[in-house]
């Protein structure tokens, strides 16, 4: 058994027997035939107070119970909790944003709130496993909120002031490159990193986004045919040339908007 | 970019086939378009980091070694031969000194 899962059985009977105990005074009992009534008497009382700690009003698993159930092994937990958030995380960011006064003065508001929201999905998916039970999940995921959008703030603020008046690539100088067959890579390897996050940033936005990140992974990282990648992810060879063309223009944006880098600087 | 005031240069900066009338066009707006200049730019270095990443992911794992030691070796110049006739419980090259700076400058 792994060891969340042992850790997972151990807090749900805790809870329970705690309850038990905190109801149990067979020193009350006056006859021995009365203990299965009793014990029945308990179960029907424990059981229904122990479902509404972790269910919501609406019949649903707390968020933390979510999590719990996630960490002990049912990776479906995860989904379902995310798709809870992507729904949530629409109106729980521009709340914060606006209470705690985030959005640089430059942004539109509702683009920046969308924007940090999509940052902490990214957030949530890769750091769930790091939430301690310590706070309310919603009060944890509203510090990552607050984080990002100070993240973000400062990036978007940085990216601007950095990037000055736009300078590319000449076209004399883009000719000798399109002639050059060797291709030079990104040789830095910060640039790299930021190449990878601007990669998952896009993938998060939509399923469409997905699947274009997927189409460029599988043509580049393993050199797949037009075919086989349009039989991967369940479509025609033409739609995935449109995704191509479609989707290296918005990566790029997110390259000089988030980063405030464009591909003559990479 | 594939709005009226720009061509779908995608296609041309990923080398698929076009039709020499597409190429004259994109050709002819590239000259007075910076940003599908830099648009194509992005795209073949991506495309080519990306593909220079599959490979050596590819070759670590054959290898055995992990993408870093791998990537290390190659900045280090060792050819892959050197690395097939080393025995496989041979550490792998220290880190060689950095090529470039540790602050990023910018090109």
């Amino acid at each position: 058994m792994p060891p969340a899962t042992r850790e997972f059985e151990l807090y749900y009977t805790t809870t329970l027997l705690n309850q038990i105990f905190e109801r149990f005074h067979p020193e009350t009992w006056s006859t021995v035939d009365e203990i299965p009534e009793k014990l029945k008497g308990l179960v029907k009382e424990v059981v229904p107070t122990a479902v509404v700690q972790i269910m919501t009003g609406d019949g649903e698993l707390r968020d933390e119970e979510l999590v719990r159930l996630y960490k002990s092994g049912y990776e479906k937990c995860k989904t379902m909790l995310l798709e809870r958030y992507a729904t949530k995380l629409h109106d729980l960011a521009p709340r914060i944003i606006y209470a705690k006064n985030l959005c640089p003065s430059m942004e539109y508001p509702p683009q920046f709130a969308k924007d940090v929201a999509q940052e902490v999905s990214l957030k949530l998916l890769q750091k769930l496993g790091s939430y301690k039970f310590d706070s309310k999940f919603e009060t944890w995921v509203g510090s990552i909120i607050e984080n990002e959008a100070k993240t973000l703030g400062a990036r978007k603020q940085f990216g601007r002031a950095k990037a000055g008046p736009r300078t590319y690539i000449s076209f004399e100088d883009l000719e000798r490159e399109l002639a050059d067959p060797v291709i030079p890579i990104i040789k830095m390897r910060e640039h790299r990193e930021i190449l990878r996050k601007v990669l998952q940033k896009h993938r998060a936005g939509s399923i469409k986004d997905a699947n274009s990140t997927d189409a460029i992974l599988f043509r580049y990282v393993e050199e797949l045919e037009t075919s086989e990648i349009a039989k991967r992810i369940g479509t025609t060879d033409s739609y995935v040339a449109r995704l191509f063309s479609d989707d290296y223009p918005k990566l790029r944006q997110v390259l000089t908007d988030d980063f405030g880098l464009t591909g003559t600087e990479l | 970019m594939t709005d009226s005031a720009h061509p779908d240069v995608v296609p041309f900066a990923q080398g698929d086939p076009i039709s020499p009338e597409q190429r004259a066009e994109i050709t002819t707006h590239l000259r007075e378009c910076g940003e599908c200049r830099d648009l194509v730019l992005f795209i073949r270095k991506t495309n080519a980091t990306l593909r220079y990443e599959g490979r050596v992911s590819r070759v670590a794992w054959a290898m055995r070694m992990s993408q870093d030691a791998l990537e290390r070796e190659i900045e280090s110049g060792t050819s892959v031969a050197d690395l097939l006739k080393r025995p496989p419980e041979s550490p792998v090259s220290a880190h060689p000194a950095p090529t470039h700076p540790l602050t990023p400058v910018k090109k």
